[in-house]
Parts: C-alpha cells; structure tokens; sequence
C-alpha cells in the first residue's frame, strides 16, 4: 500500500510518517499544494492524507482539484480544529474521511486501514483466505497454524495482492504499490520477493502468467 | 431663487405688454370708428376721442395711415413714424422708440371701410409702467433673497438641533467608556433610534462573549491544574517506571482534550451574528452524506424533513456544529434509523430521533442538568453534547431530551428563537 501524506508541519511528518512505514506503507511526503496535486495526479497512491492548511495552495483546493479531473484516490482530511462545517466543506470538496488534530497515530492507521478495505469492497478488517491470516500488526502470516514473520517488504506485497486476490499484477504495477519514490525500483527485485513469498505461504498461492505478471489466488476457496 | 426671481420678472413683463397690446388694439377700434369719409380721403371726425390723444407728448399716439397720406393724433406733435403698411385683417406688435428715446409698444392694424384701405397704429409710452416694473422685480429679488437667507437660517438650525442629539448620545459614548453606563440612551430622534439599538445589542453582545470567555478561561485554568499537579508528581518520582508513565500519558490525554474542549467552545460565534443566510436542505444533506460514509459500516438510514419557510439566519458555523453533533450521537446510537426534522415555529424547531436504546430518565435528568459535565471518556459523545448545549444557551435556546415516541431510542429537540432586537430585514 502506498500513500501520499500532504503535511507541512516537518516535525509532524517526520513521526507520521515513520510510523506509517512501520504500519507496513510506502509513503510519499509533499509539503505543499502544489506539489501533492501533481503527485496525486500522476502516481497511483492507494490513498491520501491531506493537511487543509498548505503553502501555496489550500488543501480543499487541492482536493476539488483531483475530483474534477476524476481522480477519485481515497482521501482523508486532517482538519485543525475537527469543525463540523470543516468536515461538511470537505465532504462536499470530495473527502473520504476526516481526522481532527491532534490525533493518535494508532487512530490515523486505523483509518487509513478502513479507509482502503472500503475501496476494495470489504466490510471485514480483516485479510484472511481459508488458508492465510494476514496480521497487520505485527506483520506476521499464518499458514496452516503455522506463523511466518514477514519482512517489510514481503508484508506491503502479500498484502497488496491478497486485497486485489483474482487479479493479474504486473511487476511494475506491484513495484508502484510496494515501494515509495525514493526507493530503487528494480522489477527483478519483486520476482526475488515473489520467491521468499512463496516459500513461506506456498507456490500454489501465487501464479504466473508468463508476460503479464502474478496472480494471488487462494485454491481451496 | 434665482429662478424664482427670474420666472415673476419674465412673467409679470409678458402680462403687462399683453395687458398694454389689448387696450392699444381696442383703442384702434374706437379711432376707426371716428374716421370720417370724404373725397379726398380720410379725416378724423368729431367725435370724443381719449384726451390723452389732444395733449402733445401725452406718450399716446395714434397713426392712421392710407398711402402716403398720415393722419397723426394731435398728442403725436411732429414726430414722424416710419411704420409699415398693413393689409386689412393684418396685425402687427412692436417696440419701438420715441423722440426722446422712451420706449413705446405699438399695435399696428389694417382696415378696410368702403373701399378704402388703411393702416392704423396706436402707439403708447410705457416708460412709467417699466418703471413699476422694475421696482417690482427689485422687491421680488430682496423678497426671494430673504426667503433664502431664512430658509439657510432654519436649515442650519436643523441640523444643529440633531447634531446637538447626536451629542447626547456622544456623551453617553464617553460615560460608557469610564463604565459610567451600560448602554446608550435609547431616547434619541426616530431617525437614529435603529443605530442605537443596535449598537446596544452589540454592547449586549460582547458582554456575553466577555463573560464567556472570562469563564471559559477560569474553567480551563482551573480544570488543567488537577492533572498538571499529577504530571509533576509523576515526574518527580525519582523512577520513571510504568505506573508513572501511564499516570502522564493518562494526565496528558486529559489536558488535550479539555484544551479541545474549551476550543471548540471559543469558536461558538452566537446569536446576532450578521445574518449569514445559508442553503439548509443543501448543508442538511451534505451533512447526512458525511455521516452515511463515516458510518458507512452501520448502513443507518438517515431521513430528513426540512419544513417550508425555514430559514437559518444565525451562523453556519454554529449550526452545522449543532446539527452535526446531534445527528452524530443518533447514529451513533441508533440500530438503523435516524430522523431529523427541522421546521418554523416562532423560530426553529429541530428535532433528531434514533431507535438506539435511549435512556433511562435518572439518566436523561442527569443529561440535561446545567453544568453537568458528561462522560468524557467516550470519545466524542459527552464532548458533543456539551457542545451542543453551549450552543443552544449563546442563542437562549432550549434543549429537550426525552424518549422518542415514534422509535424507541432518544429524541433531542432543539428549540432557538427567532433573533432578538429588531425584526430581519430583507
């Protein structure tokens, strides 16, 4: 899962979004409006988080921006003051959710968490199939009741592919949800992950279909 | 009143050479009706003519002329008038001027009397009338000169007469800023009795705010301490262990959230705010969209009725913090149903229903008690209702909480009156 955290206040970045990449996310930070509407526009981030007050331009603007191109990525608005007119201006800017600072970092993953099931169409917060339970907390998989601790980077893979279970994903398109700008990103590295994957949960778990990418399957269900 | 002036000149001139040229046409008629016939020509008869016509130099004249032959009134003495030749039937006005340079009006007129073809002119010296004339316009220039230094003089004495009004209430102003007076003295001239008054209630206003947030800032200040004191304690304590750092996360949390508390109260902007006019149905609906999908997981089905006529005058701010919060403790509270109804009774009318389980009425008792400071530890449940009511007392509303009737759950009605002071206007 990638993210985008719009947030000018440096101190508060900082600590939002080392915990967001020990929640197991590849997060992506800009400090003004302008920025974070291109970056929204142009890398496929699973979903925002979105300061209201920017330099350069407001982050209502921001967000009226992206809806009117129909950019619907899933937003969620840190408001200052956690105002109900703030929340009904959001809403009606394009928001998904809506945070008032300060806040609890456990409550903003909590969300951002929600806030993604609900795009994919689950009610459950959980991700399990008949024969894997996902933990997010600990980053943990458990196969046949037996536990597998999970790197980083095998956790936001396993994870991005058991949400989008039945899918064919390209190599670029996980290396886009799996890493943040900043990282190298080699296609040949998500095979070498794929590989450790699979010698954890399985090789019949995860399918290859040759030139196009993998799909995560569960075949008991 | 230079116009004034003007108009009477002109018009009392026009009247009297109108006046002069219809005795001079009548006076042609009774000289025509002297002339005698005869072969040569004509002759002036012995018939009674008007004296002023045998005295030389009288200043009337008259002229009968046919071809070249002139008959002249004996007043006319040697002077010679050069005037046209009329065609009976024929009329003619003029100015002319006589011997000695006084001005004459002459009404000259063609005849016709058995055959023969004349002319007469009756001339007549209007320099006395002119005279008159001017003696008149100078009385009417003093009389409009007057009328206008008085109509100044009253003006000014207006004026000052509602000046002098206004520093009453300049003095007021002045008692008001050494705290000698409340408010303004509302006995003022009708035309600045609404100033005042509203300048009262903004005073009124204030007040309110002042002593708010007077409150406000004592409660904090007061409620901050007790958990600033275990903070100290705690790390005083020459182990921090974890006994003490759950006492300062605990300690911390709470000073967050009375700080938040208390913010959330100083942005109440209460009741006279300019009358901000907003679109209810649509902020109504938004609001219920927003809760649909904080609480999408719930699937409650929010239904709202807003009445006709109804029109939120006080601040958007306020009312969407009011209603939010209301709608909010539905939901959340509700199995599956939520109604709102909003409408016009001498001012507005808001009512939120749920079918959650309600309340007991020890506990709605408690709910409504003045001052009574809700269970804080359920996150945003006590701290909205509290909310809520500081809102309601800002607009010296009423707040009800009973069992719904309709659902089983809890129904909160919210009563504001319409705006004090004087009546919107539109």
């Amino acid at each position: 899962m990638r993210l985008l955290v719009v947030e000018d206040d440096p101190e508060l970045v900082a600590y939002v979004r080392s915990d967001l990449v020990k929640a197991g996310f590849a997060v992506d930070v800009a400090d003004n409006g302008v920025d974070a509407e291109h970056l929204g526009d142009t890398e496929p981030y699973d979903a925002v988080v979105l300061d209201l007050g920017l330099p350069q331009k407001p982050g209502m603007d921001v967000l009226h921006a992206w809806r009117g191109r129909g950019n619907r990525v899933p937003v969620i608005v840190l408001t200052a003051r956690d105002a109900w007119y703030e929340r009904v201006d959001g809403f009606k800017a394009g928001a998904d959710d809506y945070l008032g600072k300060p806040f609890h970092i456990e409550e903003l993953i909590a969300r951002i968490r929600a806030l993604i099931y609900r795009r994919h169409g689950r009610t459950s917060h959980r991700i399990e199939t008949p024969t894997l339970k996902l933990d997010e907390d600990v980053q943990q998989v458990e196969v046949n009741n037996e536990t597998h601790q999970l790197t980083g980077t095998e956790f936001r893979l396993l994870r991005y592919m058991m949400l989008n279970s039945g899918r064919i994903l390209s190599k670029t398109h996980l290396s886009e949800h799996v890493y943040d700008q900043d990282s190298e990103r080699d296609s040949n590295l998500i095979e070498v992950y794929i590989r450790r994957l699979r010698e954890k949960i399985g090789n019949q778990m995860i399918l290859t279909k040759r030139g196009q990418g993998y799909i995560f399957n569960d075949p008991t269900t | 009143m230079f116009v004034f002036w003007w108009t009477t000149t002109l018009g009392s001139r026009l009247l009297i050479e109108s006046f002069v040229y219809r005795t001079l046409e009548a006076e042609a008629k009774s000289v025509v009706s002297t002339l005698e016939l005869s072969e040569g020509g004509l002759r002036l008869g012995n018939y009674k003519l008007n004296p002023a016509y045998e005295t030389p130099v009288s200043g009337d004249y008259f002229v009968v002329q046919q071809g070249t032959q002139q008959l002249l009134s004996r007043s006319a003495w040697d002077q010679f008038f050069s005037l046209p030749e009329m065609v009976p039937g024929q009329q003619h006005k003029s100015r002319l001027q006589g011997v000695s340079g006084e001005p004459l009006l002459v009404w000259s007129g063609g005849f016709n009397r058995e055959g023969h073809e004349f002319t007469i002119s009756v001339a007549k010296n209007i320099a006395p009338i002119e005279y008159r004339l001017r003696v008149f316009q100078w009385f009417a220039a003093i009389i409009a000169a007057l009328l206008l230094a008085a109509s100044l003089g009253v003006q000014r004495w207006i004026v000052r007469g509602s000046v002098q009004k206004l520093d009453a209430i300049r003095q007021d102003m002045l008692k008001l800023e050494h705290g000698k007076a409340v408010s303004l003295s509302e006995d003022v001239p009708s035309e600045i009795a609404p100033l005042v008054t509203e300048f009262n209630r903004l005073l009124r206003r204030f007040d309110q705010r002042l002593r708010q947030s007077r409150n406000a800032v004592g409660n904090l200040a007061h409620s901050l301490k007790g958990p600033l004191n275990l903070l100290l304690r705690s790390a005083e304590s020459d182990e921090i262990g974890p006994d003490e750092r759950t006492s300062i996360a605990q300690n911390t949390e709470a000073i967050r959230r009375l700080i938040e508390s208390e913010l959330k109260r100083a942005r109440l902007a209460g009741r006279g705010t300019v009358g901000q006019r907003f679109d209810i149905e649509s902020e109504i609906s938004a609001l219920i969209g927003l809760l649909e999908q904080v609480y999408s997981e719930k699937a409650v089905d929010i239904r709202y009725n807003v009445g006709p006529e109804v029109e939120l005058v006080h601040d958007r701010q306020d009312m969407l913090e009011l209603i939010g919060n209301l709608l909010d403790n539905a939901v959340k509270w509700s199995r599956s149903v939520v109604l709102v109804n909003i409408r016009q009774a001498n001012g507005i009318l808001i009512e939120v229903e749920d079918d959650g389980p309600g309340c007991s009425p020890e506990e709605l008792g408690r709910l409504t008690g003045r001052g009574v400071r809700l269970d804080e530890n359920v996150a945003g449940h006590g701290l909205g209702l509290s909310i809520v009511k500081d809102i309601i007392e800002t607009y010296e509303g009423r707040l009800d909480l009973a069992a719904s009737t309709r659902l089983s759950g809890l129904k909160a009605t919210v009563y504001l009156p319409a705006k004090s002071g004087h009546q919107r206007s539109h």
